[in-house]
C-alpha cells in the first residue's frame, strides 16, 4: 500500500515536471499538413519548439513559429511571420504571381490590381501569419491578423523520420528566419 | 478577428506617408536611405509525375528607420 | 556512502529536494486547473470591485478542455489582452460564434457576425471599459479563466452561477 502511494506519488510530479518543461522551456512535437512546404515536410516531420518566445516575446520578421488557431484554440499552426505590428504589408499577392503560374491559372489584369494594390497596418499586439506554401495554406489571408498572445513558440529546428537513420541525425536541420537583406540598388 | 482593420490603396498610403515625413522632418534625414529585405516563400504544386514542384515567391519590404512597407509588385518575382 | 547515512547527514537539504520536486505539480495545477486573481479597475463595476476601498480577489477555473466548450453568454472571463499580451483583462461575455452584435461607439462598422470560435466581451461598467467595441471580437484562444467566485473580501462572499 504504502509503496503504491509512493509510486504514483513520484509519477505524477514527473509527469508535472515532464509539463511545465514542455509549457514553459522546450516541446518536440509532430506536424501534420501541407502548409509549411518545402521548409516542413507533410507528414513524419517532428519540429523542435522553444517556447522562450511564447507570446511572441522577441519574435522577429520571418520566423517561423507555432500558434493556437484563432478559430479553433484546440488546433495549433505552425507557419511564418511575414508582418510585425505597424508593418504594413499587402494582403495577398501571391495569388496573380510570375510567368510559371500562367501555366496553372489564369490571372487577368484586373487580379493584379488588387493584388499588389491592398495593403493591410498590422494593428498593435498582432502578427501576419503565413504559410509557406502559399497555394495549400489557410492563414492569415482567411483568419486576418493573430494576436501574440496565441503564439505558442518558435520552431528553431526539425527532424524528419522519412529519412530515420541515426548516422544523418534522423534527418535533423536548423529552421531558420528567412528575412534577408537585398542589395541595394 | 480582431481587431478590425481597413485595406488601404497604394495612392492612399502615398498621401499618408508624406504627411508623417512632413511631422517628423528631423528623423527621416537620420535614416533617409531605405533599407530592403526579402522573405521567400513558395508555391507548391503537384505536378505530372506525382512529384511536389516549388516555385519561389519573394515578398520584398521596404525599411526607413521604424517604418516597414511591402514593396512587392509584378515586377519583383520576375 | 549509502543512502540511509546520507538520509540522516543532510536531513535539511532531502526535505528541500523533496519540497522542491512538488513545484512543478504546484505550477502545473495553477497553469492549467483553478488560480485565484486579483481584480484591477473599475470596468466591472458593480459586479467586482464595486467600491474604491477594496481589490476584490477571485477564483480563476482554467482546465482549457471543458472551458473552449463551455464558454456561455453573461460568463465572466479572464483573458490576454489582444493588443497587449502582457495585460490581463475581465469581462463579460456578450456574444459567442455565430452571433450578430450591433457594436457601440469606437468599433468603426454597425454590426458583426462573429466568427467560429470568438467571444464578444464587455465590461459592465459600459462607459469606463476598454473592451470588445474598441479590439473587436476575440478569439477564445486568448482566454486564461472563468470566474467562478469571489473569496475575498469574505462580506463579497459569492458565486456567480450562469443559469439563464
Amino acid at each position: 500500500m504504502k509503496t503504491a502511494f509512493k509510486v504514483s506519488s513520484i509519477f505524477v510530479r514527473s509527469v508535472c515536471l515532464l509539463h511545465i518543461v514542455h509549457e514553459f522551456f522546450y516541446e518536440f512535437t509532430e506536424t501534420k499538413g501541407e502548409s509549411m512546404i518545402p521548409t516542413i515536410n507533410a507528414r513524419n516531420d517532428y519540429v523542435h519548439v522553444s517556447k522562450r518566445y511564447k507570446n511572441g516575446k522577441n519574435v522577429k520578421l520571418g520566423d517561423c513559429i507555432v500558434a493556437i488557431k484563432p478559430t479553433d484554440p484546440k488546433q495549433r499552426v505552425c507557419k511564418r511571420i511575414t508582418g510585425l505590428e505597424n508593418d504594413i504589408i499587402l494582403v495577398d499577392p501571391s495569388i496573380c504571381n510570375s510567368n510559371e503560374l500562367k501555366k496553372y491559372n489564369n490571372t487577368t489584369v484586373s487580379d493584379v490590381n488588387y493584388c499588389f494594390n491592398s495593403f493591410i497596418k498590422v494593428p498593435k499586439g498582432h502578427v501576419w501569419l503565413t504559410g509557406d506554401n502559399l497555394n495549400h495554406s489557410i492563414d492569415s489571408r482567411s483568419y486576418n491578423v493573430v494576436s501574440m498572445g496565441l503564439i505558442v513558440g518558435k520552431i528553431y529546428g526539425a527532424n524528419d523520420f522519412n529519412k530515420g537513420s541515426w548516422r544523418d541525425l534522423f534527418g535533423f536541420r536548423f529552421i531558420r528566419n528567412t528575412l534577408e537583406r537585398e542589395p541595394d540598388e | 478577428m480582431a481587431p478590425p482593420v481597413t485595406i488601404q490603396t497604394k495612392e492612399e498610403l502615398d498621401i499618408l506617408e508624406k504627411v508623417n515625413r512632413k511631422n517628423r522632418k528631423d528623423d527621416t534625414k537620420k535614416s533617409a536611405k531605405p533599407k530592403k529585405y526579402s522573405i521567400t516563400q513558395y508555391e507548391c504544386f503537384d505536378n505530372d509525375k506525382g512529384q511536389i514542384e516549388c516555385f519561389p515567391f519573394k515578398r520584398i519590404f521596404q525599411q526607413v528607420g521604424e517604418y516597414r512597407r511591402e514593396i512587392t509588385d509584378e515586377t519583383t518575382n520576375m | 556512502m549509502n543512502k540511509a547515512s546520507l538520509k540522516s547527514k543532510y536531513p535539511i537539504l532531502r526535505n528541500l529536494f523533496i519540497t522542491a520536486t512538488w513545484i512543478p505539480v504546484v505550477l502545473t495545477i495553477t497553469t492549467n486547473v483553478t488560480n485565484i486573481a486579483q481584480i484591477d479597475g473599475i470596468s466591472m463595476r458593480p459586479t467586482l470591485n464595486p467600491t474604491d476601498f477594496s481589490k476584490d480577489w477571485v477564483l480563476l477555473w482554467k482546465w482549457k478542455w471543458s472551458l473552449y466548450k463551455n464558454l456561455k453568454k453573461n460568463d465572466i472571463i479572464i483573458f490576454k489582452s489582444p493588443m497587449d499580451y502582457r495585460k490581463k483583462l475581465c469581462k463579460r461575455i456578450t456574444g459567442i460564434e455565430n452571433d450578430l452584435i450591433t457594436t457601440k461607439h469606437p468599433y468603426p462598422v454597425d454590426r458583426v457576425v462573429l466568427p467560429k470560435s470568438h467571444l464578444w466581451v464587455n465590461g459592465d461598467n459600459t462607459f469606463h471599459s476598454i473592451d470588445s467595441n474598441t479590439f473587436g471580437a476575440i478569439s477564445s484562444g486568448l482566454v486564461i479563466g472563468k470566474v467562478v467566485c469571489v473569496i475575498w473580501p469574505p462580506s463579497r462572499w459569492q458565486f456567480f452561477s450562469n443559469d439563464e
